[in-house]
């Protein structure tokens, strides 16, 4: 059996006509599943143990069951799919809307049918033009073939904003107003949308949801590693790499194996010095680590995430205090200004990271820089805050000789020669728009 | 226990709350203070944005908010007393908060009585770790002429624009950018502009919103809150007014939460200037032949009261104003009913005690199922609360009506009827209605009458307790009263004087009684008087004397020319007030009103009443409601940072009789009836009932009765 399974069909081209969709056995699992009761397809869901592929990894059969029934609710019961995919380094949804836009309208019509909506909202990120269209396109042959039923779905295109990928902003976001967490509980699961049950799933996950059906729950239980990680994810390898993409693989092959096997090995003439794991709100991962198994549990153990499947190789001429200020500044520039830790610490690491670059930092400013960290992870109002703490301090801890250096030099070692050529703009490219201290 | 009752144990003290109880108030019961800034639950659901009150809770991995937990059984918390974790936590809010703050508590308004300042004191660093530049914003804007905002001062509480969203519901402040560069601002930069904006100067919890006609007046050690009743109008919101050096500089809410729950209205809260204004009449003003008017002193001016008295004994009316306190209209009633025989008086509305029977508090009508707005008049010019508590019953799910619907209130457990209407009848109107629909008895059920004055109720009830005689209109009037600005300002109180052969008027400004009165003596201001008001409620309050007026008070005077008719009037609040409560309010004493005064019941009310007649059917064209708008008056027009605030000229018209002429909102029309015509801009409201048409009667003109609108 084939591994590939959310983007099957597409490996060569994308796959975007309904009835070529159809000939790969498109709409029949949907067929099958609206012949079965809601709970029916929820326990599937269950069995199967799909997780979350967003980055938080829960159990979308066990989230599908806390919805209330319609019976129970005297409210409009809503799906909401979060393709608001804005993580650096995190494209897959990309690649999903564009080569399988049908799969995702079924997935969304099949878990419609498992939570008993009637009304599902697809939020795309705003720079996502083509994968809009590509939905779109896709949405509107299905509703002319009368596919969906009486279920609406309406696409929804962000305006921009990272925080918005959170899934109570996004909530926010599309009832029209600042994208901004809500605070919780209550969980959307009783009062998201409109405050009404709301089921929010990633693109991803969605997109999965044909598949578990298709290949039935207890064998899509098998692959990849379980009992947590099972099936496929499809990896973002990209970076200092040779063959970077979208690679979709089962869980639990290794980050040695993605990067030398699948991408080729480093760039030509240069060694890894790092793995950006899981996404840029994740600690970083050493070169020690490279035989960890890409799953869930195995990354735990060593302290890092899976996240939305993310594997970025950092190499040797990358100076780790411009990476680590890279993503402070995009976490200052993403943050909603909500909560006082987010807000305030973001821009703080910012200023302590650029002194430390320039060399006008001192050994206290590094351990301020390791408290503010401290002082910002697991005290926000939403995990923003710890996604720019956690990588920011993991390179300081990581790579304290470094830190170090830049301190005893008066400023970066690299000189000029380092760039973060390869995986993120320069850091002072969008100095314009960055508030700037 | 009780079942609905949950334990909880906050820092090793167990506690007893309701199930739900937020964890504020569960450490609050067990004694314990959690700080907080954006928490404030009159705000609605609590945001957790600004992580002051981070706890330990077992079981949970992290710190959590605890404005956002709710009590659940076998709970345990720690807060920063016994929690290293939470205290690092809220450390860490305030370090955070202070990275940008200015600190610049020395010459900050706020300071001294500055939230910010007392939990940093107490919870956060002693030093600062922020060697960097700070934000930095322009600063201060004015948000409006009354309003200043210091953004680099704003800790992003979400107070003000949580509190223009979901209280006054004008959606006016909001944030803007995002992240370290958010910024509160009004909506599309124009001024914050409606009947409750001063409040976010109370709900700040630092100094970024503050008001300008307090900037750099005071410091929180040289001032002394005297805590008193506004009485710009009939709600009598409890306020503190904070004097210095024997000047009012400020006027803050003091949260009764049956009347105003903490708001108050811009009138009553900016309004207090016109204390100070440049026209105040500081001395007796005689009218001399040939040389027009000159000041005179107290003594002389009292011989010459006194002359005009006595020429006039039993021809004497008086027109009282519905500001005046209860004990000074009774003084007045006093001396003119039993010293000079004189009993015609004109009171400042008519009061029907058969509204005694539906008596509620304000706050009744938040918890309404239904509220009936009856009379076509905007609640939120007369009664400015008032709105907020029927905005408050909207968001809890009560149906708000403008239209009587019967079966409506007869199936509501909870309705309350609302008269504010043209017309001086509204309580006999509403009483009878609340008959009629069965209402009485019914718990959470009343009827309130918005009258136009502060102390209508109280003035007739003094007027009332004076004297038994009554006696026939005079044929002639000797000598016409005037007392207070109300009075001055009524067109029929003019009328009045033109037929009298004497007038004498008690008044604070130059403007309103200077060339028409033979004598006039300095009025006085509520902020400068000791005394009772009865409010739209009926409930009895306590004015306090914040500061003394430039002269000699009515009571004093009053009480000096009572003395040479025989009359004793004593010059003391209390002790008059003793005799008008043993008449009218169960012998209760001065001291017993309270300064949280409860809403008492009165005996007697008449089980009956009749409705009076209904106003005659519109016949053709639109009614006309010409309405006194809240930002009008006196006390306003002579208070710079309000004039902002004064009525546009427009007219208001439902959204069916705009589309029937074609009018489109902004659109310039002609309102015309009699013959006369104004032209005014549209306003199409889509609350507003059909076939009404709503002008501020400072724009009305000569306008009367029914009117057409014409593009």
């Amino acid at each position: 059996m084939s591994e590939v399974l959310v983007l099957a069909g597409a490996e060569e081209s994308p796959l975007r006509d309904l009835a070529a969709y159809r000939e790969a056995g498109g709409y029949l699992q949907l067929e099958r599943a609206r012949a079965m009761s809601p709970q029916a397809v929820t326990q599937e869901l269950i069995e199967s143990n799909l997780r979350g592929r967003g980055g938080a990894f829960f159990p979308m059969g066990r989230k599908a069951s806390f919805i209330p029934t319609p019976d129970k609710v005297a409210k409009p019961i809503y799906l909401t799919v979060n393709a608001d995919e804005s993580e650096p380094g995190t494209f897959k949804d990309r690649e999903i809307m564009l080569r399988v836009p049908h799969r995702v309208i079924e997935g969304c019509l099949i878990a419609a049918h498992a939570i008993q909506s009637k009304h599902v909202y697809i939020y795309v990120r705003g720079e996502y033009l083509a994968e809009y269209e590509s939905l779109q396109a896709a949405l509107g042959q299905a509703r002319d073939a009368g596919i969906l039923a009486d279920v609406a779905i309406v696409i929804h295109r962000g305006a921009g904003a990272y925080i918005c990928g959170e899934e109570t902003a996004l909530l926010e976001s599309l009832e029209g107003k600042r994208g901004q967490p809500r605070s919780k509980p209550p969980f959307p699961a009783i009062s998201g949308l409109y405050a009404s049950p709301t089921l929010i799933n990633n693109i991803e996950t969605i997109t999965t949801v044909p598949k578990v059906l298709e290949v039935g729950p207890a064998a899509y239980a098998e692959i990849g590693a379980p009992p947590d990680s099972t099936g496929t994810r499809v990896f973002c390898l990209s970076g200092n790499v040779k063959r970077p993409g979208a690679y979709e693989l089962p869980h639990g092959i290794t980050v040695r194996h993605l990067i030398e096997e699948v991408g080729g090995g480093v760039t030509e003439g240069r060694t890894l010095k790092a793995v950006m794991m899981g996404g840029s709100s994740f600690p970083v991962m050493t070169p020690g680590d490279l035989d960890t198994k890409l799953d869930a549990d195995s990354l735990g153990k060593k302290g890092y995430f899976i996240g939305s499947g993310v594997v970025s190789v950092v190499d040797d001429k990358t100076c780790i205090v411009q990476f680590a200020l890279r993503i402070a500044q995009f976490y200052m520039h993403e943050s909603c200004g909500k909560c006082t830790p987010c807000r305030v610490g973001t821009r703080w690491l910012v200023q302590l990271l650029r002194a430390v670059e320039a060399g006008t930092a001192s050994e206290q400013d590094l351990e301020v820089l390791l408290d503010v960290c401290d002082r910002i992870i697991g005290k926000c109002l939403c995990v923003l805050g710890d996604s720019a703490a956690m990588p920011v301090a993991s390179c300081v801890t990581k790579f304290r000789d470094e830190f170090a250096a830049h301190l005893a030099q008066g400023g970066c070692p690299f000189g000029h020669d380092s760039t973060l050529d390869g995986l993120f703009a320069p850091v002072d490219q969008h100095a314009h728009v960055a508030v700037e201290v | 226990m009780s079942a609905d009752l949950v334990r909880v144990t906050v820092d090793e003290r167990e506690v007893h709350v309701p199930k739900g109880t937020g964890i504020v108030e569960t450490a609050l019961a067990a004694g314990i203070e959690i700080p907080v800034f954006c928490y404030e639950p009159r705000l609605g659901p609590p945001v957790g944005a600004c992580r002051m009150c981070l706890v330990e809770v077992d079981g949970m991995p992290k710190l959590q908010a605890g404005c956002t937990l709710t009590a659940q059984d076998g709970m345990v918390v720690r807060t920063a007393r016994t929690s290293q974790q939470a205290a690092v936590g809220q450390n860490a809010t305030l370090e955070f908060m202070l990275v940008s703050h200015p600190l610049d508590c020395p010459v900050c308004d706020k300071g001294g009585e500055c939230p910010l300042q007392d939990l940093t004191f107490r919870y956060g660093p002693g030093n600062t770790r922020m060697r960097f530049e700070k934000t930095t914003f322009e600063k201060p804007i004015t948000i409006s002429p009354a309003i200043s905002l210091d953004r680099e001062r704003c800790i992003l509480c979400y107070r003000c624009t949580r509190f223009s969203e979901s209280i006054s519901e004008d959606g006016q402040l909001v944030f803007a950018n995002r992240g370290a560069l958010s910024v509160v601002t009004t909506f599309e930069d124009e001024p914050y502009t409606g009947p409750f904006t001063g409040n976010v100067t109370e709900l700040c919890p630092v100094g970024a919103l503050l008001p300008t006609q307090y900037r750099f007046e005071a410091r929180p050690w040289e001032i002394v809150n005297v805590p008193t009743v506004c009485g710009m109008c009939p709600v009598g919101c409890n306020t503190n007014a904070t004097v210095r050096e024997g000047k009012v500089k400020r006027i803050l809410s003091r949260n009764h939460p049956e009347i105003d729950e903490g708001w108050i209205c811009d009138k009553g809260r900016f309004g207090f200037t016109h204390l100070r204004s440049a026209d105040r009449i500081v001395d007796p003003i005689k009218r001399v032949r040939l040389r027009g008017f000159e000041p005179v002193s107290w003594p002389d001016a009292l011989d010459e009261a006194e002359r005009l008295l006595r020429a006039a004994e039993g021809r004497i009316v008086v027109a009282l104003s519905g500001s005046e306190t209860v004990e000074h209209a009774y003084a007045l009633a006093k001396l003119l009913r039993r010293g000079l025989h004189s009993h015609q008086a004109t009171l400042p509305e008519p009061i029907s005690h058969a509204l005694d029977a539906y008596r509620l508090p304000l706050s009744a009508i938040r918890d309404a199922q239904v509220v009936v707005v009856l009379g076509d008049v905007p609640v939120e010019q007369r009664a400015p609360i008032v709105d907020l508590w029927i905005k408050a019953a909207r968001r809890n799910g009560a149906k708000v009506l403008t239209e009587l619907d019967e079966d409506a209130v007869r199936g509501a457990d909870r309705a309350v009827l609302i008269w504010c209407g043209p017309g001086g009848d509204g309580g006999a109107r509403v009483a009878a209605l609340a008959e009629r629909l069965g209402l009485a008895g019914k718990d959470g059920c009343g009827a309130f009458t918005i009258p136009a004055t502060p102390n209508g109720r109280g003035v007739a009830d003094a007027w009332a307790a004076a004297s038994d005689e009554e006696a026939p209109d005079a044929e002639t009037i000797g000598l016409l009263i005037v007392s207070g600005d109300e009075a001055a300002g009524d067109p029929n109180v003019r009328a009045l004087a033109e037929r009298a052969e004497s007038v004498l008027a008690v008044s604070m400004f130059h403007g309103l009684a200077v060339g028409w009165a033979d004598l006039v003596l300095p009025g006085t201001s509520y902020l400068e008087r000791d005394g009772t008001y009865v409010n739209l409620e009926g409930r009895l309050q306590r004015l306090r004397r914040a500061t003394s007026p430039p002269g000699p008070d009515e009571l004093e005077w009053i009480s000096q020319l009572a003395s040479r008719f025989g009359v004793e009037v004593a010059p003391y609040a209390a002790s008059v007030f003793a005799e008008v409560s043993a008449a009218c309010y169960g012998g209760l004493s001065f001291g017993e009103v309270g300064e949280q005064a409860p809403l008492r019941v009165y005996a007697g009310a008449p089980a009956h009443v009749e409705a009076p007649p209904a106003a005659e059917p519109a016949a053709g064209g639109l009614r006309l409601v010409s309405y006194k708008p809240l930002f009008s008056g006196p006390a306003v027009e002579r208070v710079p940072e309000l004039q902002f605030q004064r009525p546009q000229a427009e007219v208001e018209l439902s959204r069916e009789d705009a589309q029937a002429r074609g009018i489109a909102n902004g659109q310039e029309v002609r309102v015309s009836s009699n013959g006369t015509s104004v032209s005014l801009r549209a306003r199409v409201n889509k609350n507003l009932r059909h076939g009404v048409v709503r002008i501020a009667s400072e724009h009305a003109g000569g306008l009367l009765g029914n009117v057409e609108v014409s593009a």
